[in-house]
């Protein structure tokens, strides 16, 4: 027996409600299990009161015998890096050398468990220059190699490529061979719950006793159903409101997009799936000029508004903007507000007035940003902190202050990453609304039901060319 | 996934800065503490422009520091000093007896005046040189090393180290910030926009890396941070007779040097001789 919780519960300081109350669970050596649940579930408390993390933040009830070392990979993509280090070599190392293993094994484990990720050669990379999916398989190598009996996975797909998903499945099984255990939490049924030994489902902090289908427990399940599910029919063939052609994206000596072409019609959705590290965040970058000196940029890109075209390429960023609206990987890159109304209050420059007027057009960006609000459901949420909300809603304020410009295309990059299904739902709604209003989204994603059911264009990206699906 | 979350470097392989290429950074320690002591020691302007040449030139055959972040942040940084120093030291030095070499109206320049004023500013220039071709040169894990070698408490160690990586990260927040500005329409080319976003942007960056930090403890704590007794480092470092030698000695040499100069038996000429005035 790894891990042994009885009656466990948990409550936060200055909470009167628990996190997590009456928890029984066994977690035995040489197998993996899932706990799904909601956002707000308690999926992610569960996961830090197994690594001991929360003895400082507040009580803990029942008991928790644990048999061995416990590791935690956390949920957010923006923190699973130590910060200690610059190249992935020495990060892989890093948990192997603080628990004192000698240098020589170290280094050997940390290439044995790249080479088994398929990302050796990643291993002189700056960890800066890393994508979202390649940061997070990193994160994991780091904690893998240093050995442990458990390892505790909060969410540890949802940056990954579904082969990236079925290589980490295979080490996991691996790992539990050699007699390890892994926990693994979260709030969508991937690859990597399709294998676990055994899948709880937790409600409002009460792990639920009777195991229940994916689907149900406001959980999502990012895999296609091919029988059940069918692409959006395409409605029209109006003229694209954004044209690319010949998009060739250089960087060093390495070329990312190859001679990309897209056009994007009112009303329509574009899905861009592709492997970690292909370059779906690049082509957003790219077409908002966001690139700088770090890459060479040719081809056109084009925006019709109103019957008029207009050349974007040339355009610095904050010209492209009025057509473009971007919503990069990381929400919290781009916030920087105490509040979510203020995000949005200031999230774009008020239109050009007359001094006179400007009580006026104050006003009006009020009552937009009320609007948005309410169209991205964040009314509840409008004086809360963006970064005391879950990545999610984080995402959802980063696609509001979007909003708030006139930009008529939307440029997602992973929207979907850690939602349940109501957040899947609330994402839906507002790419619905926006669509219906005339506009057009280009996404990327690697969640393949989300880009079966709700796309009306899919693109692969292999080798910096885009492939129709 | 993506491609790069942070676009901002042209070179995703890094240089092959392998351990044999390198001082152990004990030693990097060793040889910045003791080139300081000499720039403030010996009052010469001589020492600081030899500290600066040599560290210019680490800087263009170093594979771990791109001379052109380097030129930048030693020029944003000195440059105004300098212009500073010029004003305040050079055309308005306090003292009566003085050297003049031009005057108009109240500001008059120097001799004296002008040879402190070089003399500050190269002393300032070798430091922020210094300090910029080692802080640019190395992570917290590579600092972490050092440091515990030179026997600090690893608690210190961690701070030390930990204050160090927030030399890239301030830089990557900001960035990141003015782009997310930039992709909302603001023009951030433009320094008045700028200077109307600072508060928003001062804000914004302090609270993310207040995060940033507490979250980074966190996963090193998780991945055992205080967990091993042991010493193991971080990184791989070469390390033998020579540099424990040169650790020693380094600091011998400096001291002597600066008592020398102190009683007058190292003959190293002052700002206001090599100006020519006094």
């Amino acid at each position: 027996m790894t891990v042994e919780i009885t009656d466990a519960g948990f409550t936060y300081h200055g909470e009167d409600t628990a996190a997590l109350s009456g928890i029984n669970l066994d977690i035995t050596g040489g197998t993996i299990t899932a706990v799904l649940g909601p956002l707000g579930s308690g999926t992610s408390t569960l996961c830090r009161m197994l690594s001991g993390q929360l003895a400082s933040r507040g009580t803990t009830t029942g008991t928790i015998d644990r048999g061995g070392r416990v590791a935690l990979l956390g949920d957010d993509p923006e923190a699973q890096l130590s910060g200690m280090t610059s190249h992935v070599g020495d990060e892989t190392q890093l948990a192997c050398r603080l628990h004192g293993s000698d240098p020589a094994e170290a280094r050997s484990r940390a290439r044995n468990l790249l080479e088994q990720l398929g990302i050796d050669e990643l291993w002189s990379r700056r960890l800066d220059t890393l994508s979202g999916g390649q940061r997070q398989l990193v994160a994991l190598a780091r904690i893998l190699a240093s050995g442990p009996d458990l390892l505790v996975l909060d969410q540890p797909a949802q940056s990954l490529d579904p082969q990236m998903r079925m290589r980490l499945a295979t080490v996991l099984q691996e790992f539990c061979d050699r007699g390890g255990s892994v926990l693994i939490t979260g709030h969508q049924g991937d690859e990597l719950t399709r294998i676990c030994h055994e899948v709880h489902f937790l409600d409002a902090g009460r792990l639920q006793t009777a195991t229940a289908p994916t689907r149900t427990g406001g959980v999502w399940d990012s895999l296609a159903d091919d029988a059940a599910t069918h692409s959006k029919t395409v409605s029209s063939q109006s003229d694209a409101l954004l044209t690319v052609r010949d998009l060739t994206v250089d960087r060093g000596r390495r070329r990312i997009l190859d001679g990309f072409d897209l056009d994007l019609r009112p009303g329509e959705l574009t899905t861009v799936t592709g492997a970690n590290g292909v370059g779906k965040s690049t082509l957003l970058r790219a077409l908002l000029g966001l690139l700088g000196r770090s890459a060479t940029v040719t081809g056109t890109i084009t925006v019709s508004r109103l019957g008029e075209m207009t050349r974007m390429d040339t355009l610095p960023t904050h010209a492209r903007s009025a057509y473009l609206g971007w919503v990069g990987q990381d929400p919290g890159q781009q916030l920087s507000a105490a509040t979510v109304a203020r995000e949005l209050l200031h999230a774009a420059p008020l239109p050009p007035h007359r001094r006179r007027d400007r009580s006026q057009v104050r006003d009006q960006r009020r009552s937009d940003v009320d609007t948005v609000l309410a169209e991205a459901d964040l009314t509840e949420v409008a004086d809360e902190h963006p970064f005391d909300l879950d990545v999610p809603r984080r995402k959802d304020v980063v696609i509001a202050s979007a909003l708030m410009t006139e930009a008529s295309v939307l440029l997602l990059d992973e929207p979907t990453i850690g939602r349940d299904l109501a957040a899947m739902t609330r994402l839906n709604a507002i790419i619905e609304r926006f669509l219906s209003g005339g506009g057009a989204v280009l996404a990327t994603t690697h969640d393949q039901r989300w880009a079966h059911e709700s796309a009306h264009h899919r693109l692969r990206l292999v080798g910096g060319r885009a492939q129709r699906r | 996934m993506s491609s790069a979350s942070t676009d901002t470097h042209t070179a995703e392989a890094a240089p092959d800065v392998g351990p044999k290429r390198r001082l152990h950074p004990a030693t990097e320690l060793v040889i910045l503490a003791c080139s300081l002591l000499l720039v403030f020691g010996v009052p010469s302007p001589i020492v600081p422009v030899i500290i600066l040449a040599c560290s210019l030139v680490t800087v263009m055959v170093s594979p771990a520091v791109r001379p052109r972040t380097w030129a930048m942040t030693v020029g944003l940084l000195c440059l105004p000093t300098l212009v500073v120093l010029i004003i305040v030291q050079g055309l308005f030095y306090p003292g009566i007896e003085v050297h003049v070499l031009w005057q108009a109206g109240p500001a008059r320049l120097s001799v004296e005046g002008l040879s402190i004023a070089v003399q500050i500013w190269l002393r300032v220039s070798s430091l922020i040189g210094l300090c910029a071709l080692f802080g640019l040169g190395t992570d917290s894990a590579r600092l972490f090393d050092g440091l515990r070698r030179l026997r600090l408490p690893p608690a210190v160690a961690y701070v030390c180290a930990s204050a160090i990586g927030l030399i890239p990260l301030i830089g990557a927040r900001t960035r990141h910030i003015i782009e997310a500005r930039q992709a909302r329409g603001w023009a951030t080319d433009s320094w008045r926009v700028r200077v109307r976003l600072l508060p928003g942007i001062v804000v914004g960056l302090v609270t993310a890396i207040l995060l940033t930090v507490d979250q980074r403890h966190e996963v090193l704590e998780v991945s055992g941070l205080d967990s091993s007794p042991s010493t193991v480092d971080l990184q791989d470092h070469t390390d033998g007779t020579g540099q424990r030698l040169l650790r020693i000695l380094t600091p011998l040499v400096t001291f002597g040097s600066v008592v020398a100069s102190v009683i007058g038996v190292l003959p190293l000429p002052g700002a206001a001789q090599l100006i020519g005035g006094a």
